[in-house]
Protein backbone atom coordinates (compact mmCIF):
# COMPACT_ATOMS: atom_id res chain seq x y z
CA UNK A 1 0.00 0.00 0.00
CA UNK A 2 1.51 3.28 -1.12
CA UNK A 3 0.63 6.94 -1.06
CA UNK A 4 -0.55 8.31 -4.40
CA UNK A 5 0.42 11.96 -4.52
CA UNK A 6 -1.95 13.82 -6.78
CA UNK A 7 -3.38 16.72 -4.76
CA UNK A 8 -0.39 16.88 -2.45
CA UNK A 9 2.22 16.55 -5.22
CA UNK A 10 3.43 20.16 -4.83
CA UNK A 11 2.84 20.57 -1.11
CA UNK A 12 5.95 22.15 0.36
CA UNK A 13 7.74 22.25 -3.00
CA UNK A 14 7.65 26.04 -3.21
CA UNK A 15 7.37 28.99 -0.84
CA UNK A 16 3.65 29.52 -0.14
CA UNK A 17 3.55 33.07 -1.53
CA UNK A 18 5.83 32.39 -4.49
CA UNK A 19 3.64 32.39 -7.61
CA UNK A 20 6.68 31.95 -9.93
CA UNK A 21 7.65 28.78 -8.07
CA UNK A 22 4.12 27.47 -8.50
CA UNK A 23 4.17 28.21 -12.21
CA UNK A 24 7.57 26.53 -12.53
CA UNK A 25 6.00 23.29 -11.29
CA UNK A 26 3.31 23.55 -13.94
CA UNK A 27 0.72 25.59 -12.09
CA UNK A 28 -1.86 27.87 -13.72
CA UNK A 29 -1.95 25.66 -16.84
CA UNK A 30 -5.39 24.42 -15.80
CA UNK A 31 -6.71 27.95 -15.31
CA UNK A 32 -5.47 29.07 -18.74
CA UNK A 33 -7.07 26.00 -20.30
CA UNK A 34 -10.32 26.63 -18.41
CA UNK A 35 -10.51 30.25 -19.57
CA UNK A 36 -10.10 29.09 -23.17
CA UNK A 37 -12.69 26.31 -22.76
CA UNK A 38 -15.67 28.29 -21.50
CA UNK A 39 -18.05 27.47 -18.63
CA UNK A 40 -20.13 24.73 -20.28
CA UNK A 41 -17.15 22.58 -21.24
CA UNK A 42 -15.58 22.96 -17.76
CA UNK A 43 -18.75 21.66 -16.12
CA UNK A 44 -18.94 18.89 -18.72
CA UNK A 45 -15.36 17.81 -17.91
CA UNK A 46 -16.00 17.80 -14.16
CA UNK A 47 -19.16 15.76 -14.71
CA UNK A 48 -17.25 13.27 -16.87
CA UNK A 49 -14.51 13.02 -14.24
CA UNK A 50 -17.18 11.98 -11.71
CA UNK A 51 -15.91 14.26 -8.95
CA UNK A 52 -17.92 14.05 -5.72
CA UNK A 53 -17.75 16.52 -2.83
CA UNK A 54 -15.17 15.71 -0.18
CA UNK A 55 -16.79 17.65 2.65
CA UNK A 56 -18.86 14.85 4.12
CA UNK A 57 -22.17 14.71 2.28
CA UNK A 58 -20.63 13.45 -0.97
CA UNK A 59 -22.79 15.38 -3.42
CA UNK A 60 -21.56 15.25 -7.07
CA UNK A 61 -19.77 18.50 -7.92
CA UNK A 62 -20.59 18.74 -11.65
CA UNK A 63 -24.40 18.70 -11.25
CA UNK A 64 -24.14 21.18 -8.35
CA UNK A 65 -22.27 23.65 -10.55
CA UNK A 66 -24.66 23.09 -13.44
CA UNK A 67 -27.60 24.06 -11.22
CA UNK A 68 -26.00 27.41 -10.36
CA UNK A 69 -24.65 28.03 -13.87
CA UNK A 70 -28.21 27.59 -15.21
CA UNK A 71 -29.23 30.84 -13.51
CA UNK A 72 -28.16 33.44 -16.04
CA UNK A 73 -29.06 36.77 -14.47
CA UNK A 74 -27.89 38.58 -11.37
CA UNK A 75 -25.24 38.02 -8.75
CA UNK A 76 -23.98 34.54 -7.93
CA UNK A 77 -21.64 33.50 -5.13
CA UNK A 78 -19.03 30.82 -4.56
CA UNK A 79 -17.89 29.87 -1.08
CA UNK A 80 -14.89 27.68 -0.36
CA UNK A 81 -15.64 25.94 2.91
CA UNK A 82 -12.42 25.64 4.91
CA UNK A 83 -14.14 25.64 8.29
CA UNK A 84 -13.18 22.00 8.96
CA UNK A 85 -14.47 21.74 12.50
CA UNK A 86 -15.15 18.02 12.40
CA UNK A 87 -13.42 15.98 15.10
CA UNK A 88 -10.42 14.10 13.75
CA UNK A 89 -10.24 15.97 10.45
CA UNK A 90 -7.28 18.15 9.50
CA UNK A 91 -6.73 17.44 5.80
CA UNK A 92 -7.69 20.87 4.43
CA UNK A 93 -4.99 22.65 6.42
CA UNK A 94 -2.33 20.70 4.53
CA UNK A 95 -3.63 22.03 1.21
CA UNK A 96 -4.28 25.57 2.47
CA UNK A 97 -0.78 25.91 3.93
CA UNK A 98 1.25 23.70 1.63
CA UNK A 99 -0.19 24.43 -1.80
CA UNK A 100 -2.40 27.53 -1.51
CA UNK A 101 -2.07 28.55 -5.17
CA UNK A 102 -3.63 25.28 -6.30
CA UNK A 103 -6.64 25.86 -4.02
CA UNK A 104 -6.88 29.42 -5.36
CA UNK A 105 -6.72 28.09 -8.92
CA UNK A 106 -9.54 25.69 -8.08
CA UNK A 107 -11.63 28.55 -6.69
CA UNK A 108 -11.00 30.66 -9.81
CA UNK A 109 -11.92 27.83 -12.20
CA UNK A 110 -15.06 27.03 -10.23
CA UNK A 111 -16.07 30.69 -10.19
CA UNK A 112 -15.54 30.93 -13.96
CA UNK A 113 -17.61 27.78 -14.50
CA UNK A 114 -20.61 28.90 -12.47
CA UNK A 115 -20.28 32.59 -13.33
CA UNK A 116 -19.79 33.80 -9.77
CA UNK A 117 -18.15 37.22 -9.41
CA UNK A 118 -17.90 37.27 -5.64
CA UNK A 119 -16.11 34.43 -3.92
CA UNK A 120 -15.35 33.78 -0.27
CA UNK A 121 -13.01 31.46 1.54
CA UNK A 122 -14.27 30.73 5.03
CA UNK A 123 -11.34 29.54 7.16
CA UNK A 124 -11.50 27.94 10.60
CA UNK A 125 -10.96 30.53 13.35
CA UNK A 126 -8.23 28.47 14.95
CA UNK A 127 -6.04 28.52 11.83
CA UNK A 128 -4.53 31.94 12.58
CA UNK A 129 -1.44 31.56 10.41
CA UNK A 130 -3.45 30.15 7.52
CA UNK A 131 -5.72 33.20 7.57
CA UNK A 132 -2.70 35.52 7.55
CA UNK A 133 -1.15 33.56 4.69
CA UNK A 134 -4.34 33.75 2.65
CA UNK A 135 -4.72 37.48 3.25
CA UNK A 136 -1.27 38.10 1.80
CA UNK A 137 -1.97 35.56 -0.93
CA UNK A 138 -4.97 37.59 -2.09
CA UNK A 139 -2.79 40.72 -2.26
CA UNK A 140 -0.19 38.82 -4.33
CA UNK A 141 -2.90 37.43 -6.61
CA UNK A 142 -4.30 40.93 -7.22
CA UNK A 143 -0.81 42.12 -8.19
CA UNK A 144 -0.38 39.18 -10.58
CA UNK A 145 -3.76 39.84 -12.20
CA UNK A 146 -5.39 36.64 -10.99
CA UNK A 147 -8.00 38.55 -9.03
CA UNK A 148 -9.76 41.77 -9.92
CA UNK A 149 -11.11 42.94 -13.27
CA UNK A 150 -10.39 40.91 -16.43
CA UNK A 151 -8.30 38.13 -14.93
CA UNK A 152 -5.42 37.00 -17.18
CA UNK A 153 -6.74 39.11 -20.03
CA UNK A 154 -10.17 37.46 -20.15
CA UNK A 155 -13.54 39.16 -19.68
CA UNK A 156 -14.11 37.65 -16.26
CA UNK A 157 -13.93 39.75 -13.10
CA UNK A 158 -13.46 38.09 -9.75
CA UNK A 159 -12.97 39.00 -6.15
CA UNK A 160 -11.98 36.77 -3.25
CA UNK A 161 -12.58 37.64 0.37
CA UNK A 162 -10.91 35.80 3.23
CA UNK A 163 -13.28 35.30 6.14
CA UNK A 164 -12.16 34.00 9.49
CA UNK A 165 -14.73 31.85 11.22
CA UNK A 166 -15.75 33.06 14.65
CA UNK A 167 -15.55 29.88 16.63
CA UNK A 168 -18.65 27.74 16.18
CA UNK A 169 -18.62 24.16 14.98
CA UNK A 170 -21.98 24.54 13.25
CA UNK A 171 -20.60 27.11 10.77
CA UNK A 172 -19.15 24.18 8.83
CA UNK A 173 -22.70 23.40 7.73
CA UNK A 174 -23.43 25.21 4.49
CA UNK A 175 -26.55 27.12 5.55
CA UNK A 176 -25.05 28.08 8.92
CA UNK A 177 -22.01 29.39 7.04
CA UNK A 178 -24.24 31.40 4.72
CA UNK A 179 -26.22 32.74 7.70
CA UNK A 180 -23.06 33.99 9.35
CA UNK A 181 -22.00 35.88 6.22
CA UNK A 182 -25.50 37.39 6.12
CA UNK A 183 -24.96 38.72 9.65
CA UNK A 184 -27.37 36.33 11.30
CA UNK A 185 -26.64 33.86 14.02
CA UNK A 186 -25.19 30.60 12.73
CA UNK A 187 -28.05 28.16 12.35
CA UNK A 188 -29.18 25.69 9.76
CA UNK A 189 -32.33 26.12 7.67
CA UNK A 190 -34.93 23.79 6.26
CA UNK A 191 -34.09 22.37 2.83
CA UNK A 192 -35.25 22.81 0.09
CA UNK A 193 -34.59 25.47 -1.14
CA UNK A 194 -30.94 24.41 -1.36
CA UNK A 195 -28.09 26.96 -1.48
CA UNK A 196 -27.83 26.34 -5.21
CA UNK A 197 -31.29 27.91 -5.58
CA UNK A 198 -31.48 30.41 -2.73
CA UNK A 199 -28.24 30.82 -0.85
CA UNK A 200 -26.23 33.84 0.22
CA UNK A 201 -28.47 36.96 0.18
CA UNK A 202 -31.12 34.91 -1.61
CA UNK A 203 -28.91 34.32 -4.66
CA UNK A 204 -27.66 30.98 -6.07
CA UNK A 205 -24.53 29.92 -4.19
CA UNK A 206 -22.03 27.11 -4.56
CA UNK A 207 -20.46 25.86 -1.34
CA UNK A 208 -17.52 23.51 -1.95
CA UNK A 209 -14.95 21.93 0.32
CA UNK A 210 -11.25 22.81 -0.08
CA UNK A 211 -10.33 19.31 -1.19
CA UNK A 212 -13.08 19.27 -3.82
CA UNK A 213 -11.82 22.55 -5.29
CA UNK A 214 -8.21 21.33 -5.19
CA UNK A 215 -9.29 18.41 -7.38
CA UNK A 216 -10.54 20.76 -10.11
CA UNK A 217 -7.18 22.08 -11.46
CA UNK A 218 -5.79 18.54 -11.27
CA UNK A 219 -8.61 17.19 -13.44
CA UNK A 220 -8.21 19.97 -16.02
CA UNK A 221 -4.41 19.74 -16.11
CA UNK A 222 -4.06 15.95 -16.20
CA UNK A 223 -7.12 15.26 -18.33
CA UNK A 224 -10.26 13.34 -17.45
CA UNK A 225 -9.00 9.97 -18.70
CA UNK A 226 -5.82 10.07 -16.62
CA UNK A 227 -7.85 11.11 -13.57
CA UNK A 228 -10.40 8.34 -14.01
CA UNK A 229 -7.63 5.72 -14.16
CA UNK A 230 -7.12 6.29 -10.43
CA UNK A 231 -9.60 4.97 -7.93
CA UNK A 232 -12.61 2.77 -8.66
CA UNK A 233 -15.28 3.21 -11.34
CA UNK A 234 -17.89 4.92 -9.11
CA UNK A 235 -15.37 7.02 -7.21
CA UNK A 236 -12.38 8.09 -9.28
CA UNK A 237 -9.38 9.92 -7.93
CA UNK A 238 -7.64 10.08 -4.60
CA UNK A 239 -8.68 11.09 -1.13
CA UNK A 240 -6.90 12.70 1.80
CA UNK A 241 -7.24 10.63 4.96
CA UNK A 242 -6.48 12.20 8.33
CA UNK A 243 -5.40 9.51 10.76
CA UNK A 244 -5.52 10.18 14.49
CA UNK A 245 -6.33 8.59 17.81
CA UNK A 246 -4.41 5.72 19.36
CA UNK A 247 -1.85 5.17 16.61
CA UNK A 248 1.92 5.52 16.70
CA UNK A 249 2.07 7.94 13.77
CA UNK A 250 -0.87 10.16 12.99
CA UNK A 251 -1.02 12.43 9.98
CA UNK A 252 -2.58 13.20 6.63
CA UNK A 253 -2.09 10.63 3.88
CA UNK A 254 -3.27 10.77 0.30
CA UNK A 255 -4.44 7.41 -0.98
CA UNK A 256 -5.96 6.17 -4.18
CA UNK A 257 -9.61 5.39 -3.47
CA UNK A 258 -10.04 1.65 -2.96
CA UNK A 259 -6.30 0.88 -2.97
CA UNK A 260 -6.32 -1.03 0.30
CA UNK A 261 -8.32 -1.89 3.37
CA UNK A 262 -8.88 0.16 6.49
CA UNK A 263 -6.89 -2.30 8.62
CA UNK A 264 -3.90 -2.15 6.25
CA UNK A 265 -4.06 1.64 6.25
CA UNK A 266 -3.99 1.83 10.06
CA UNK A 267 -1.21 -0.73 10.38
CA UNK A 268 1.07 0.58 7.64
CA UNK A 269 0.70 4.33 7.96
CA UNK A 270 -0.26 4.53 11.61
CA UNK A 271 2.29 1.81 12.48
CA UNK A 272 -0.19 0.03 14.72
CA UNK A 273 -1.80 1.18 17.93
CA UNK A 274 0.03 3.39 20.41
CA UNK A 275 0.41 0.83 23.19
CA UNK A 276 0.50 -2.29 21.01
CA UNK A 277 -2.88 -3.50 22.22
CA UNK A 278 -5.29 -4.53 19.45
CA UNK A 279 -7.75 -2.06 17.93
CA UNK A 280 -11.08 -1.87 19.69
CA UNK A 281 -12.99 0.29 17.28
CA UNK A 282 -12.55 2.87 14.53
CA UNK A 283 -14.51 5.88 13.39
CA UNK A 284 -13.73 6.12 9.67
CA UNK A 285 -15.41 9.45 8.89
CA UNK A 286 -14.79 11.92 11.68
CA UNK A 287 -16.46 12.24 15.05
CA UNK A 288 -20.02 11.93 13.76
CA UNK A 289 -19.63 8.59 11.99
CA UNK A 290 -20.70 5.21 13.35
CA UNK A 291 -18.14 3.01 15.09
CA UNK A 292 -16.79 0.04 13.17
CA UNK A 293 -16.08 -3.21 14.99
CA UNK A 294 -12.66 -4.87 14.64
CA UNK A 295 -14.09 -7.51 12.28
CA UNK A 296 -15.38 -4.97 9.77
CA UNK A 297 -11.99 -3.31 9.26
CA UNK A 298 -11.39 -5.50 6.22
CA UNK A 299 -13.50 -3.16 4.09
CA UNK A 300 -11.86 -1.27 1.23
CA UNK A 301 -11.30 2.47 1.48
CA UNK A 302 -14.20 3.49 -0.72
CA UNK A 303 -17.38 5.26 0.37
CA UNK A 304 -19.50 2.33 -0.83
CA UNK A 305 -17.57 -0.39 1.03
CA UNK A 306 -17.42 1.59 4.27
CA UNK A 307 -21.15 2.20 4.01
CA UNK A 308 -21.72 -1.52 3.56
CA UNK A 309 -19.52 -2.23 6.58
CA UNK A 310 -21.94 -0.11 8.62
CA UNK A 311 -20.46 3.38 8.78
CA UNK A 312 -19.80 6.31 6.46
CA UNK A 313 -16.64 7.81 4.98
CA UNK A 314 -17.78 11.38 5.75
CA UNK A 315 -14.75 13.66 5.90
CA UNK A 316 -12.33 10.70 5.89
CA UNK A 317 -11.01 11.47 9.37
CA UNK A 318 -10.04 8.06 10.70
CA UNK A 319 -10.04 7.94 14.50
CA UNK A 320 -8.64 4.79 16.10
CA UNK A 321 -9.48 3.59 19.62
CA UNK A 322 -7.48 0.76 21.14
CA UNK A 323 -8.60 -2.08 23.39
CA UNK A 324 -8.88 -1.05 27.02
CA UNK A 325 -10.92 2.10 26.41
CA UNK A 326 -14.52 1.93 27.56
CA UNK A 327 -17.21 2.84 25.04
CA UNK A 328 -18.91 4.88 27.78
CA UNK A 329 -15.85 7.13 28.11
CA UNK A 330 -15.51 7.64 24.37
CA UNK A 331 -19.18 8.47 23.97
CA UNK A 332 -19.11 10.83 26.95
CA UNK A 333 -16.25 12.78 25.43
CA UNK A 334 -18.04 13.07 22.08
CA UNK A 335 -21.29 14.11 23.75
CA UNK A 336 -19.57 16.84 25.73
CA UNK A 337 -18.42 18.37 22.46
CA UNK A 338 -21.78 18.13 20.70
CA UNK A 339 -23.68 19.33 23.75
CA UNK A 340 -21.53 22.45 23.68
CA UNK A 341 -21.91 22.99 19.94
CA UNK A 342 -25.62 22.47 19.21
CA UNK A 343 -26.92 25.70 17.65
CA UNK A 344 -30.42 25.47 19.16
CA UNK A 345 -32.25 26.07 15.91
CA UNK A 346 -34.42 22.93 16.02
CA UNK A 347 -35.86 21.23 19.08
CA UNK A 348 -34.77 17.59 18.63
CA UNK A 349 -31.08 18.52 18.62
CA UNK A 350 -31.36 21.32 21.21
CA UNK A 351 -33.25 19.25 23.76
CA UNK A 352 -32.06 15.80 22.70
CA UNK A 353 -28.40 16.65 23.07
CA UNK A 354 -28.90 17.81 26.66
CA UNK A 355 -31.01 14.80 27.65
CA UNK A 356 -28.58 12.35 26.06
CA UNK A 357 -25.68 14.05 27.80
CA UNK A 358 -27.48 13.79 31.14
CA UNK A 359 -28.15 10.08 30.67
CA UNK A 360 -24.58 9.35 29.62
CA UNK A 361 -23.24 11.29 32.61
CA UNK A 362 -25.54 9.24 34.81
CA UNK A 363 -24.31 5.98 33.30
CA UNK A 364 -20.71 7.20 33.57
CA UNK A 365 -21.10 7.86 37.27
CA UNK A 366 -22.51 4.36 37.66
CA UNK A 367 -26.08 5.37 38.41
CA UNK A 368 -27.69 4.27 35.15
CA UNK A 369 -30.40 1.69 34.62
CA UNK A 370 -31.53 -0.40 31.68
CA UNK A 371 -34.41 2.01 31.10
CA UNK A 372 -31.88 4.80 30.71
CA UNK A 373 -30.15 2.96 27.88
CA UNK A 374 -33.50 2.32 26.20
CA UNK A 375 -34.32 6.02 26.51
CA UNK A 376 -30.92 6.91 25.06
CA UNK A 377 -31.74 4.77 22.03
CA UNK A 378 -35.16 6.35 21.57
CA UNK A 379 -33.94 9.94 21.83
CA UNK A 380 -31.07 9.18 19.46
CA UNK A 381 -33.36 7.68 16.83
CA UNK A 382 -35.78 10.61 17.12
CA UNK A 383 -32.91 13.07 16.68
CA UNK A 384 -31.66 11.31 13.56
CA UNK A 385 -35.15 11.21 12.09
CA UNK A 386 -36.34 14.80 12.56
CA UNK A 387 -33.36 17.14 12.89
CA UNK A 388 -32.94 19.88 10.30
CA UNK A 389 -29.24 19.79 9.59
CA UNK A 390 -26.41 17.32 9.26
CA UNK A 391 -25.22 17.77 12.82
CA UNK A 392 -28.50 16.79 14.46
CA UNK A 393 -28.89 13.87 12.09
CA UNK A 394 -25.37 12.63 12.71
CA UNK A 395 -24.31 13.20 16.32
CA UNK A 396 -26.42 10.35 17.80
CA UNK A 397 -24.98 7.84 15.30
CA UNK A 398 -21.80 7.01 17.27
CA UNK A 399 -23.85 6.54 20.42
CA UNK A 400 -26.42 4.32 18.74
CA UNK A 401 -23.70 2.21 17.15
CA UNK A 402 -21.78 2.00 20.45
CA UNK A 403 -24.93 0.68 22.15
CA UNK A 404 -25.18 -1.93 19.41
CA UNK A 405 -21.52 -2.93 19.25
CA UNK A 406 -20.45 -2.73 22.89
CA UNK A 407 -23.49 -3.48 25.06
CA UNK A 408 -21.18 -5.17 27.57
CA UNK A 409 -19.43 -1.84 28.33
CA UNK A 410 -22.70 -0.13 29.16
CA UNK A 411 -24.01 -3.09 31.12
CA UNK A 412 -20.82 -3.22 33.17
CA UNK A 413 -21.20 0.46 33.97
CA UNK A 414 -24.78 -0.11 35.11
CA UNK A 415 -24.05 -3.20 37.16
CA UNK A 416 -21.45 -1.45 39.26
CA UNK A 417 -24.20 0.45 41.08
CA UNK A 418 -26.55 -2.35 41.74
CA UNK A 419 -23.88 -4.29 43.60
CA UNK B 1 -31.90 47.33 53.31
CA UNK B 2 -32.74 44.92 50.52
CA UNK B 3 -30.19 42.24 49.72
CA UNK B 4 -30.18 43.09 46.02
CA UNK B 5 -28.72 46.52 46.68
CA UNK B 6 -25.75 44.95 48.39
CA UNK B 7 -25.37 42.38 45.67
CA UNK B 8 -25.73 44.81 42.82
CA UNK B 9 -22.12 46.11 42.64
CA UNK B 10 -20.88 42.55 42.76
CA UNK B 11 -23.28 41.49 39.99
CA UNK B 12 -22.19 44.40 37.85
CA UNK B 13 -18.52 43.52 38.24
CA UNK B 14 -19.25 39.86 37.55
CA UNK B 15 -21.22 40.69 34.42
CA UNK B 16 -18.33 42.75 33.09
CA UNK B 17 -15.91 39.91 33.49
CA UNK B 18 -18.22 37.30 32.00
CA UNK B 19 -19.79 39.16 29.11
CA UNK B 20 -16.93 41.33 28.04
CA UNK B 21 -14.32 38.65 28.46
CA UNK B 22 -12.21 40.65 30.90
CA UNK B 23 -11.96 44.39 30.56
CA UNK B 24 -8.17 44.31 30.48
CA UNK B 25 -8.17 42.61 27.05
CA UNK B 26 -9.81 45.57 25.38
CA UNK B 27 -7.65 48.15 23.71
CA UNK B 28 -8.70 51.74 23.44
CA UNK B 29 -10.72 52.57 20.39
CA UNK B 30 -8.89 54.67 17.86
CA UNK B 31 -10.87 56.34 15.09
CA UNK B 32 -7.90 56.49 12.70
CA UNK B 33 -7.21 52.75 13.03
CA UNK B 34 -10.88 52.14 12.45
CA UNK B 35 -10.90 54.22 9.28
CA UNK B 36 -7.84 52.36 8.02
CA UNK B 37 -9.63 49.07 8.60
CA UNK B 38 -12.52 50.24 6.42
CA UNK B 39 -10.03 51.23 3.73
CA UNK B 40 -8.36 47.83 4.01
CA UNK B 41 -11.55 45.92 3.18
CA UNK B 42 -12.33 48.33 0.36
CA UNK B 43 -15.35 50.10 1.78
CA UNK B 44 -17.99 48.77 4.09
CA UNK B 45 -20.76 46.88 2.29
CA UNK B 46 -23.42 44.33 3.13
CA UNK B 47 -21.25 41.58 1.65
CA UNK B 48 -18.12 42.15 3.73
CA UNK B 49 -19.63 43.40 6.98
CA UNK B 50 -19.16 40.09 8.80
CA UNK B 51 -15.47 39.82 8.04
CA UNK B 52 -15.06 43.52 8.79
CA UNK B 53 -16.49 43.05 12.29
CA UNK B 54 -14.09 40.12 12.69
CA UNK B 55 -11.21 42.46 11.92
CA UNK B 56 -12.53 45.05 14.39
CA UNK B 57 -12.70 42.35 17.06
CA UNK B 58 -9.11 41.34 16.42
CA UNK B 59 -7.80 44.88 16.36
CA UNK B 60 -9.57 46.28 19.43
CA UNK B 61 -10.25 43.10 21.41
CA UNK B 62 -13.97 43.81 21.25
CA UNK B 63 -16.59 45.34 18.98
CA UNK B 64 -17.39 48.76 20.47
CA UNK B 65 -21.03 49.85 20.43
CA UNK B 66 -20.14 52.88 18.29
CA UNK B 67 -18.87 50.52 15.61
CA UNK B 68 -22.12 48.56 15.68
CA UNK B 69 -24.03 51.80 15.15
CA UNK B 70 -21.72 52.82 12.32
CA UNK B 71 -21.96 49.44 10.57
CA UNK B 72 -25.74 49.49 10.95
CA UNK B 73 -25.89 52.92 9.34
CA UNK B 74 -23.57 52.05 6.45
CA UNK B 75 -24.98 48.63 5.59
CA UNK B 76 -28.67 48.98 6.41
CA UNK B 77 -28.70 46.05 8.80
CA UNK B 78 -30.64 46.83 11.96
CA UNK B 79 -28.59 47.20 15.13
CA UNK B 80 -30.60 44.38 16.65
CA UNK B 81 -29.55 42.02 13.88
CA UNK B 82 -25.89 42.87 14.34
CA UNK B 83 -26.08 42.43 18.11
CA UNK B 84 -27.91 39.14 17.50
CA UNK B 85 -25.05 37.88 15.38
CA UNK B 86 -22.27 39.24 17.60
CA UNK B 87 -23.61 37.72 20.79
CA UNK B 88 -24.14 34.31 19.23
CA UNK B 89 -20.53 33.76 18.10
CA UNK B 90 -18.05 32.71 20.71
CA UNK B 91 -15.12 34.84 19.52
CA UNK B 92 -16.97 38.16 19.48
CA UNK B 93 -17.20 40.46 22.46
CA UNK B 94 -19.42 43.51 22.59
CA UNK B 95 -17.68 46.49 24.11
CA UNK B 96 -19.09 49.04 26.50
CA UNK B 97 -20.35 52.49 25.63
Amino acid sequence: MKETKLLTRWVGKYEPLDLKGYEAHGGLAALKRALAMGPESIIEEIKRAGLVGRGGAGFPTGPKWAMVAGEKQGQKYLICNAEEGEIGTFKDKVLLDGDPWMVLEGILIAACAVGAEKTYIYINGEYDQTVELWESLVVEARKAGLLGDNILGSKISLDLQVVKSKGLYITGEEFALISSLEMRRAASRLKPPYPTEKGLFGRPTVVNNVETLANVPVILAEGVEAYRKLGVADEPGTRLFSLSGDVKKSGVYELEIGSGTLAEFINEFGRGTASGRPIKTVQPGGGTSRFLARDSLKCKLTAKDIRQAGSGIGTAGVIVYEEGKRAVDIVKELMEFYGFESCGRCAPCRIGVVRMKEIIDKVFQGEGTNEDLEQLRQIGKACVAVSTCGMGQAFPLPILSALELFPQDFEAAIEKVSE
Amino acid sequence: MPVTANLFPFCRKFAEIVHFGGVENMKTFNIQTYKNLIKEVGGLTVENSFLFLGKVQETFGCVPREVVRDVAMKTGFSEARIYGALTSYRDFKVGRE
